[in-house]
Parts: structure tokens; sequence; C-alpha cells
């Protein structure tokens, strides 16, 4: 049996995809310098997702013959999908470089094994990495007998250390990904990137000093920036959030109840959703309702610009869709999902953005962060962070929290600069839940006048 | 029984240890938006995995579908030794249990009237998600051990919305009973409106059911001896009998109790335990190798290397909610997106969610909204004041953990705002 002939089953209703979706997977395991286990994994099977009147039915197996219509009178929340020109075609990413399992281990336990031995003052109780190799091969065949191949190879490389020193300790995850072969790891500079943040943890945990609460300017990294736009920006921008169709999950949105050309931040903000990003994590040419990838320009110079749109989301919006639906594995449902989501980088260098300072924060990077379900109140607590006096970074700062809203940010933002840097990120929605890979990046920022506190006596 | 994976047990011949289990997972997921059925999904999966160990090495395998078994004994002869490798259990017993469910006809007929009179009967238009789960757990291992295990149960979360003003619930039973309860609950808690300003500070804060689970989660967690070996827990150098939380507190790992698993992934057959009882650390979470490791015995929690909770109970109280809320506290209904700064120290701030009620002598007098509670999970253990009567099981998207869970009374919590 095909997919082809799945669809025929389905021929009662109006709109089908059926998609056969298999990702295999390889994760290492090292512990503290020493190998841990090998797990090979793959989760290959069959979906379909149908919609007639008002009526959206999904169902998934491993088996094909499983999957069959099923007939029931509902009320229904669905409305209808907007009328897009499907493309069928094909999108795949190569693997330029292949190593062996035992090349892999044998570097990630002799980087391992380098970072334990660092001469630092801090112990080190616990370095662990997980080094995670897929493939993703998706084959879409639709009702009107458009189909869609997709083939993604991803590499994830996610280190969890803790560090402890008489005065403090912390944990942290560092986190490398991007679509292709072996040849990403080489460009990601594994032991020196780990190398220079434990030093700089270690000199936090040694010589920071309690920050002093108040309003500062804060210099946010390319990394804060990258997170900043993932949770303030790309989630609420999701058009099925605003329409409600995660209200009991992930939440609503401030977007409800606002226009497109409505001023939401300076206009330093521009921002970014574009799957098309060669070797991001989050690669696709083509989308899972077999809709043509484009970049989607989220907020432009501080104005709503548009939505992440699927099919079902535009409709209501009485819209296109712009290609946003993607599905995690074979038993999840397309959703409306971000790709590679950014900050436009502009034209100050760093240096200018510190020079603009006299009593501040350099944030590098952080420990917790998270936001409210209408994604306007968030905090983020900074793990590398520095005070800024004069135009000029300092000493380093004891874990500082800013706390603030999602207007409040977006407004304050008056200048950025000339970097682009992107950053791995899981990104979670829907239940059951889909764990998709994503790029989240942006230049280094500069906010003024953020509300700072002190971590355990805010 | 189990005669496939006993094929395939048969064929891997070689190794100290060999184990095949099998996970088929039949569901049928109604999820819904403002009273209105957004889509019905019926998800059918079948996961086979295999663990070879021979000295020192070992294979963990996992295939939806079709297992290449060829390619488990390729792959084998490539991967190094490990530091750490799982061990079976000393288990020989064939052991068959097949729980009998109104629940199969809900995922094979699509019998979900009742549901829908629930959810079209909200008062306020209620999201969310019923799932209604078939599974059926098999496990053959080379020492012997033939097990089966098929089982029912239904979850689910009700949102309801007054406005601005919203009230969540949730469930986690072995039938669909408690969705009236839980869709009576969310509109309750959606009716309390009126704002009321909170200010950073430390505030009395009573946590419902839904926020003890989604701690609870966390806290599984840091009781996992996996977590404690690598040092990425605040259990970390916690000895058996350290009073580590309030005497009023007893936390338990409850695979029987909740009906959830009756053997693990290593063969060991599960059992309830405290993990702590009237304030005293007493176990983590182990499975074989982890206890080998740490001088300690499995306690039947076996994920390969990884040991997890089956489902947590809180043990409940003896005093009624209203006494909780009779005072001058914050109730709250619901939270999400729990993160950890520090896993060592359990330091962690979560978001506030739905009905965020601050009572003043007793009374409600508005919603505090979304504000946080930016604290430590070992000073919150340490800090509990006193635990309700009744107790509700719960599970939902952001509490994933099956947990039976009181209300419960915090003193001196840190509440923030942004």
């Amino acid at each position: 049996m095909e997919l082809e002939d799945v669809v025929k089953r389905f021929s009662e209703y109006k709109y089908i995809e059926a998609r056969r979706h298999k990702i295999s997977l390889t994760n290492l395991y090292i512990i503290n310098g020493s190998p841990a286990g090998v797990e090979d994994s793959s989760y290959s099977g069959y979906s379909v997702r149908a919609f007639k009147d008002s009526a959206m039915y999904f169902t998934s197996s491993t088996r094909l013959e499983d999957l069959t219509p099923l007939s029931l009178t509902l009320k229904e929340w669905e409305k209808g999908y907007s009328a897009d020109q499907r493309s069928s075609g094909s999108y795949t990413v190569e693997e330029k470089a292949k190593a062996s399992l035992e090349e892999k281990q044998k570097l990630l336990i002799d980087i391992s094994k380098n970072l334990l031995q660092l001469k630092i003052n801090s112990k080190i109780p616990s370095l662990n990495i997980i080094y995670s190799e897929s493939i993703e091969e998706k084959e879409i065949v639709f009702e009107d007998g458009t189909k869609v191949y997709g083939r993604v190879p991803r590499i994830h490389i996610s280190v969890s250390v803790t560090m402890k020193s008489d005065k403090a300790s912390a944990t942290f995850y560092e986190e490398f990904g991007g679509s292709g072969g072996f040849e990403l790891v080489k460009t990601w500079d594994l032991e020196k990137t780990l190398e220079e943040k434990i030093k700089s943890v270690d000199e936090v945990l040694n010589k920071g000093k309690s920050v002093t609460p108040g309003k500062k300017d804060v210099v946010l990294s390319n990394m804060l920036s990258g997170i900043m736009v993932h949770e303030s920006v790309g989630h609420p921008f999701e058009a099925d959030r605003v329409l409600g169709r995660e209200s009991a999950q992930a939440g609503l949105s401030y977007l409800v109840g606002r226009n497109f050309g409505e001023r939401i931040g300076s206009n330093a903000v521009t921002v970014v959703d574009d799957p098309t990003l060669p070797n991001s994590s989050g690669f696709y040419l083509i989308d899972d309702e077999g809709i043509k990838a484009r970049a989607k320009y989220l907020i432009k110079e501080g104005v709503i610009n548009e939505l992440l749109q699927d099919r079902f989301s535009a409709y209501k919006f009485g819209l296109n869709s712009n290609g946003s639906a993607r599905a995690s594995r074979f038993d999840r449902e397309p959703l409306v999902r971000m790709s590679n989501t950014f900050f436009m980088p502009g034209n100050y260098t760093f240096d200018e953005l510190v020079e603009g300072v006299k009593d501040g924060i350099y944030m590098k990077s952080y420990m917790e962060w998270n936001i409210d379900d209408l994604r306007i109140g968030q905090r983020y607590v900074g793990l590398e962070a520095y005070e800024i006096k004069n135009g000029e970074i300092g000493d380093p700062l004891l874990f500082p929290v800013i706390e603030g809203t999602t207007f409040d940010f977006l407004s304050s933002i008056d200048a950025v600069d000339n970097t682009l840097k992107f950053y791995y990120g899981t990104c979670g929605k829907g239940d059951p839940d889909q764990g998709i890979p994503v790029w989240m990046g942006g230049p280094n920022m500069r906010i003024r006048n953020v509300s700072v506190k002190v971590r355990g006596s805010e | 029984m189990n005669e496939e994976l006993l094929k395939i047990l048969e064929s891997l011949k070689g190794y100290d240890e060999v184990a095949v289990g099998k996970l088929k997972i039949r569901r049928l997921l109604i999820k819904f938006v403002n009273s209105e059925v957004v889509e019905v999904q019926r998800l059918i999966n079948e996961n086979i995995g295999i663990i070879v160990r021979k000295g020192n090495k070992y294979l963990a395998t996992e295939a939806s579908g079709d297992i290449d078994v060829e390619r488990v004994k390729n792959l084998f002869n490539v991967v190094a030794e490990s530091s750490i490798v799982p061990y079976l259990s000393d288990n020989d017993r064939e052991y068959k249990r097949v729980v009998e469910s109104p629940l199969k006809d809900v995922i094979e007929k699509g019998e979900i009237e009742s549901v829908l009179k629930e959810i079209y009967g909200s008062e306020y238009p209620a999201s969310g998600i019923i799932n209604v789960v078939e599974t059926t757990q098999s496990l053959v291992t080379s020492k012997g051990f033939n097990g089966y295990f098929l089982n029912y149960y239904a979850d689910g979360y009700v949102r309801a919305f007054n406005g601005e003003y919203s009230g969540q619930w949730a469930f986690y039973s072995n039938d669909l009973s408690p969705l009236k309860e839980a869709v009576k609950q969310a509109n309750i808690l959606a009716s309390i409106d009126g704002k009321v300003k909170v200010d950073d500070g430390k505030y009395d804060v009573v946590l419902s059911p839904l926020v003890v689970g989604n701690l609870m989660s966390d806290f599984s967690y840091f009781a996992s001896a996996f977590n404690v070996f690598t040092a990425s827990s605040f259990l970390y150098n916690v000895k058996p009998g350290d009073k580590i939380a309030s005497e009023k507190l007893t936390i338990s790992d409850a695979p029987k109790k909740l009906r959830t698993r009756d053997f693990d992934d290593e063969a060991t057959f599960t059992y309830d335990k405290n993990i702590i009882e009237n304030g005293v650390f007493k176990t983590l979470l182990y499975n074989n190798e982890l206890a080998m490791m740490m001088n300690a015995k499995t306690t039947g929690n076996a994920g390969i290397i990884y040991p997890i909770s089956f489902g947590i109970e809180v043990k409940s109280g003896d005093v009624s909610v209203e006494s909780l809320l009779s005072g001058n506290v914050i109730f709250v209904n619901n939270n999400w997106y729990t993160r950890y700064q520090n896993y060592l120290e359990g330091a962690f701030s979560t978001v506030c969610r739905d009905a965020v009620i601050v009572y003043k002598d007793g009374k409600p007098i508005g919603n505090a909204g979304r504000i946080r509670i930016s604290d430590y999970l070992p000073r919150l253990l340490k800090n509990v004041e006193e635990l309700s009567k009744e107790s509700y099981a719960v599970r939902w998207w952001d509490a994933p953990l099956p947990t039976i869970a009181p209300y419960i009374l915090v003193k001196g919590v840190n509440i923030t705002r942004a």
C-alpha cells in the first residue's frame, strides 16, 4: 500500500494530506570524560490529516493499514483553509563530511578530558555531553496529487556542566546545532567555546559581586537577543496562538486585539523568521501543507507586519499561508511553527553599544528564563554578566536578574550592533507535545532603563 | 505470550544480557477550544526496544515499526566500553495483567458523546485536551522474564475563560468520571474576578494540586539517582535519614496506586515507596546500575541508565481547603514554564496563571495576575505548613507526571512580578 492509496481511502474529505515521516537518531553519551553508552533510534510511521465541512481528523500509525476515517458529528472550531497554491518538489541537505562512531567518541572524550583538566579555581563535579545526529525524511501526498519530499540531516550537541566554588555554584547548558553533516562540528570550535565559557563562569563564581538593584541600561548579547526574540516575538506571532488554538496549553498572545501596522517596538526592532537559511536547524523549503517556504518579516522597524500562518489560521485571518506548518514526527499534526527567528542586525559596533552606557550591565549568557502565557512578563537570570561603568565593561556580577514586559523591552531597544549569531533551540508546542529544532539569534542589543533585581531577594 | 519478542531475543545470542521490550499505545485525543472541537486524533504507536550488554559494552536501540536486528549486532561491534552499563534483574517470572475497561470502546469506536456533553455544557468557553489511552507493555529478558501489562487510563485538562480571567483544572483517572468535576472547578475558578496588585516580596501561598503536580514532575527529576550521580540535583550529598522537608510532607513514587507500571525496564517489579517520609529523606529512585554504583538497591524505577518516577503521590493532610485559605494568602490555581537557574541548588522560577487569588482575612479580594514564584524547591519543601485532606489525581501538559496531590500551604514564598 502506498500513500496515494491512503489518500483514496479518505476521499470523502475535501482536504487530505498523507505523510510518511521517519527520524533516525543516534545519541552518544559522555559522562565526565568517559563513554556512557550509545542509543540508536528510529521513529518511522504514517499519518493522515483530513478536513471536511468543519471537521478536522488526524490519525497516525506505524502501519498504513491502520489509517482509517472516523465519522463524527461535532461542533467544530476550524472553519476552512486558505486557497493557496501548493508546490510539488523536494529539498535535501547534504552531509559534506562524515565521521565514524569511534572518531566521534574520541573527539568528545578528548574535549571532555581537556575541559575537566582546566586550571581554574572552581571544581567541576560534572561535565556531560550528549552528541545527537539525526536524519529526518518526509514524504507528503495531498488530495490534488501534489507531492513533497524533504531530507534533512542534523547534528545537535548538548553539554551540561556543574561548577562549584567556595562562594557559589552554577549549572548550565551549552548547545550547538544545525543541519548538515560532521562538517558542522568543525565550524563550532567546541573545545575553545566551552573552555572560554568555563573560565568566565569560574571568574563569576569566584569574583562575581552582587548587583545593585534598580533601573539600569543593559547590553544583551547575541545569545540573549536570540532567546528574547524566540519567546517575546516568535511565539506570540504564531497565528494559531492569536486565534486561541493553543489557549489551554502555552496560552494566548499579547497580539489579541491588536492590528497589523500597530507600533510595538522602537525603530531598531526588525524581526524575521526564515526557514530557508542554509545549514540552519529550522531548515525547510516547502512546509508540511505543501506551501513554499519564505522569510517572514514579523516586525518591521517596530511595527507589527506579519504573523506565522498555516492554511487553517490564514483562512480565519482572510490571508494566505506563508508556509509555517511543520510536524515534528509521524504521529504529530502539522502546527504553525517558528523556524529560524532573529532580530535583524543594525549599524552599531559592540563597543559603541557599551560606550553609550554610564551605569549598566552586559549580560552575555543566561541560566534561567521564562515568560507568561500572554508572552508579556519575562525574566532572565544572567550567568556570565558584567557591570558597565562609564562606557567600559568591568567586574563580573553574580547572577543579576532582569524582569520586565515585552512592551518595555521592545520599545526601549535603542541600538543594535552589526553582528548576527544563531543558537540552537528545541521549541516546544502542542499537545501531544512537539519539540522541534530551531535557530534563534540576533545582534547584541542595548536596552535602556531595565528593571534589574538581585537573585533570591528580588 | 510475547512470541514476537521471544523470537528477537532468540536471535541475539552471544551477549551477557539481552532485553527486548515493546510498548504499544492506542490513543483517542479530543482537542477543544472555546467549547468547540478543534480536532479528534486517533494515534497508534508501537515501539520495540532492545538492550544488549556484553561486559562493559552496551547498546540501546528503539524503533517504531520493525526493528533491524542486524543493525543492532553491527553497531554493537563499534561502540566503546562504557563507564556505566545496564544490568537486568534476576527475575525469571512470567507475569500477565490485563485490565478490562469501557475506555476500550471510546478508543476503538470513537464513543465520545459523554465527553462532548461536558465540553459543550461548560458555562464559560473552555479549551483543553481529553486523552483516552490504552497501553500494552511487554518485556522479555535473557534472564527468563516474560511480562505483559495491558492498561487503560484517561486524563485531561479544562481551561475556562471569563474574559481576561480564567480557571483551569485537570484529572488523571482509570475512567472519564472526573471530567465533570474538572469542568466545574475550572468554571468556578474562572468566575473569581477583580484585580489586585502584588509587589515583590514574601507571601504565604496555597498551591493547588495542579501546581503541586508541576513541581512534583520536577521533584522526580531531582530524585532520579542519575541526576544525583551527575551533580545535577539538590539531593546531591543528601543521605537517607537527613531531614530535608517539613515533617508534614511525605512524597512517594506510586506506580501501583496510580496503576501506571507493574514492572520496570530492567524486569524489576514496581512498588510504591516513600522518597520523603514526614520530612525525612528515605531514598532516591534507582535502577540496578545506579544502585550498584551508589551502594543501594534498585527501587524498580528503571529507565535504562536513567531511573524515572512512574507517578507521584503527595500524602494529604487533615485540614480543609477552606481552612488553608482562611488567613492572608495567595492561592495559585496553576503555573507553567518552570525553569531552573541552578539544579544543584534547586533555584527556579515559575509563572503563575489562571486564578491567582489574593485572600485577606479569608476573603478573596482579587486576582494578582501572572506573578512569579522565584524561590528554591528545597526551601519550599521545608516551608510546607499544612496540607489539605482533599486530594486529586492530576496530569496536564505542563505537569506531565501523573500526581496525586492535595492543596499545600507554604509559608514565606518569594514572589516577583515583571
